[in-house]
């Protein structure tokens, strides 16, 4: 019963958020449960950060207290509608929790009681004694949600994985719905929702990371929250732009704080938002920001810990930290952006860098890429990473995706995948050493996080150039470099709107 | 040429959503033979007697047996217990402190020079060990490899404060380690620690 009301609250708080910021209709309920776990671990990490109480109950009540805090600044009061979603939410929801519950199925790692462990910590006010080890490689998401079993004596929330899982899947809907909506026939765009829907609910590691005790199941969903927000504020009509403003701001510290290469991703997610013309430029530069103080702040903990406990700093902690720095000096250039082909090359010169860096790891150690590719094919191809085909069918469709899909129209979901392709592999030579043969490799876990977007992409490329651009992509395809400065007559330009919200 | 990409085009995206049912096809018919050729652990679906992952993963992994019971069973049986070990610390494969702390729910470690190895003979206080089968399972190997790996000494009214002894060195992966509560302890030897 307790863990009823621990996602009932989450529920409400998600809602009361993306309501009071104007969001509407059915995908408020799985938004908000997604926004709601992203903001108490964004909470979560910032009370652990600073040595203050990490007990449930306070990271349960600041985040409840800064979510009616926030409704009350904007004077919100709720809709009869709005109560409707919420009451539709939480009628899903409890038969859900209990039904989860009661089927006994967890996936589990030895690893996954690392993450246990810092949940414990947390549950008991104890971070400040958390190893580097468990700093650096547990990170704070998976810890922080499942801490709040501690409020009702269990060691990890059961349902919140599943529960996430149900929700990501909705949100992959949801973002195919909204953004093609009016544009294309209702019938085609509910039937390739329920196809990206299917892909992701009979996918086998999919189901696997459904009941899974580790971190790839919230990176996923930031990732995807993230990119999808940043896509849908770029080129969306009829959603709040606000409400998706905050996915992305909340989505980019949880990318920072889950695992090591969560700032990689962070980063993948916010360039084409933050190179876009099509975002005014305050916003692009309140997302830097946020990136560079959460990059700033978590790594910096790090390295200060480590340093404070006589280990020399580390290029892994120091090297983000200082880079978060940057981002925070360079925020204020958004504003100078005006020229979207500068954007553009900007773009291609930080996808273009990190195949360069690749391939210098290359020269210098060959046999790592060798036996990376080795083991990933065997996990991929010879059935070794338990995926089956379901992998290389979904790489075939993104290529035809990349072929037919209109990259303007699509860039804030591409990018992030292609540019993540080289990352993959540089992490081989940045972390442990070559990929191997296996379900549990890191690797093939990995690709967990890259899927629901991947699937959120290829569904897209159906509809893409006409569709997204309903506003504006449809427009700027394809090359015009004034392009996103033209929007069709009658429709707003994205940044007309969110002047306008602001 | 115009016309040709803009057909290009249609055929491309119709192929993705023909792509796109292939796809959940081929997910659908794979999925219940890669549950079958994978372990219980990495099934998508494997229902247990039990959702709670620590009694799972004891009862039938020596992973989490070696690992994570001596310190989820210390937080079962002695809960907000006083941990004490020595100056060096413990090294142990899940790193000792934080383990004890979150996993054992300790309410303090705290470090005292002593000799972890000679400290005691542990064989003495036997009447004082609190049989493995009262907390852990008994599936498969279970018990063997609690007992090879860990135990603890305790009289029938725990003090709440237990000595960390490890009489084949640092615990490592699967090195044995004790938790000895102190009242078990002879006067003298507490005193030469300074604990009371």
């Amino acid at each position: 019963m307790s863990e009823v009301l621990l996602i009932a609250l989450l529920l409400a708080t998600g809602w009361a958020l993306l309501a009071s910021l104007g969001l509407s209709g059915w995908g408020v309920v799985p938004l908000g449960f997604a926004v709601a776990s992203l903001l108490t671990i964004v909470v979560g990490s910032i009370l652990a950060v600073t040595g203050s109480p990490t007990r449930p109950v306070a990271i349960l009540g600041v985040t409840t207290a800064v979510t009616l805090s926030f409704v009350a600044v904007r004077r919100w009061w709720p809709t009869v509608d709005d109560v409707r979603v919420l009451a539709l939410g939480l009628a899903t929801a409890v038969p859900l929790v209990l039904g989860f519950r009661a089927l006994n199925l967890v996936s589990y790692h030895i690893d996954s009681f690392r993450y246990l462990v810092a949940s414990g910590l947390l549950r008991s006010d104890n971070y400040g004694e958390a190893s580097l080890n468990l700093l650096e490689k547990r990170g704070l998401s998976a810890p922080i949600v499942h801490s709040l079993a501690g409020a009702y004596g269990e060691d990890y929330v059961r349902s919140f994985a599943p529960l996430l899982t149900l929700a990501m899947i909705a949100i992959v809907a949801w973002f195919i719905v909204k953004m093609f909506e009016g544009i294309h026939p209702r019938l085609l765009i509910i039937g390739t929702a329920v196809g990206a829907i299917l892909l992701i609910a009979t996918n086998n590691r999919m189901v696997w990371n459904a009941f899974y005790i580790n971190d790839h199941l919230v990176f996923g969903v930031a990732f995807l929250v993230a990119a999808g927000a940043a896509w849908t504020i770029a080129f969306g009509r009829e959603t709040s732009h606000e409400a998706m403003l905050a996915c992305l701001l909340l989505a980019l510290p949880v990318l920072v704080v889950t695992r090591a290469e969560g700032f990689i991703a962070a980063a993948l997610v916010l360039l084409p938002f933050a190179t876009t013309t099509a975002v005014t430029p305050s916003w692009r530069s309140k997302a830097l920001r946020v990136l560079g103080y959460s990059m700033a702040v978590w790594f910096g903990y790090v390295a200060l810990t480590a340093y404070s406990r006589g280990a020399s700093l580390s290029i892994e902690s120091a090297g983000p930290a200082l880079l978060g720095v940057a981002l925070l000096v360079a925020a204020p250039l958004a504003h100078r952006l005006s020229d979207g082909s500068l954007g553009r090359r900007l773009l291609h010169a930080g996808e273009a860098s990190l195949w360069v860096a690749l391939a210098f790891f290359v020269w210098r150690d060959p046999d790592i890429l060798r036996e990376s590719l080795a083991a990933t094919y065997e996990n991929q191809i010879g059935g070794a990473g338990s995926w089956g085909l379901s992998l290389v069918a979904l790489g075939v469709l993104g290529l035809v995706a990349l072929l037919v899909g209109g990259d303007r129209a699509l860039i804030q979901l591409r990018y992030p995948l292609t540019a993540f392709v080289p990352v993959f592999l540089l992490l081989a030579y940045l972390r442990e050493g070559a990929y191997r043969v296996g379900n549990g490799d890191s690797l093939n876990r990995m690709l967990m996080q890259v899927v629901p977007l991947l699937i959120l992409y290829v569904a897209s490329a159906a509809f893409a150039d006409r569709g997204a651009s309903g506003g504006r992509a449809t427009s700027a395809e394809p090359s015009s470099p004034e392009a996103e400065q033209s929007p069709p007559p009658g429709s707003l330009t994205p940044s007309r709107r969110h002047e306008k919200s602001r | 040429m115009r016309q040709f990409a803009r057909r290009f085009h249609q055929i491309g995206r119709i192929g993705l959503l023909f792509g796109i049912a292939i796809a959940i096809c081929i997910n659908v018919v794979q999925f219940r033979g890669i549950d079958a050729d994978t372990r219980h652990n990495y099934k998508a679906l494997h229902a247990y007697d039990t959702a709670d992952a620590f009694e799972v993963a004891i009862s039938r992994d020596n992973s989490a047996r070696r690992w994570v019971a001596p310190f989820y069973y210390l937080g079962q049986l002695f809960p907000d217990s006083q941990v004490i070990t020595p100056a060096d610390g413990i090294r142990s494969w899940f790193p000792f402190d934080e383990s004890v702390l979150a996993l054992g729910q300790a309410k303090d470690v705290s470090r005292v020079p002593y000799d972890p190895e000679g400290l005691l003979d542990l064989a003495e206080l036997d009447t004082y060990r609190v049989p493995s089968d009262s907390f852990a399972p008994t599936a498969g190997s279970t018990q063997r490899i609690v007992n090879e790996r860990f135990a603890y000494f305790a009289p029938s009214e725990p003090s709440g404060t237990f000595i960390v002894v490890t009489p084949e060195g640092n615990p490592g992966r699967t090195n044995f380690l004790a938790f000895v509560d102190i009242d078990l302890i002879d006067e003298s030897v507490r005193r030469g620690l300074g604990i009371r």
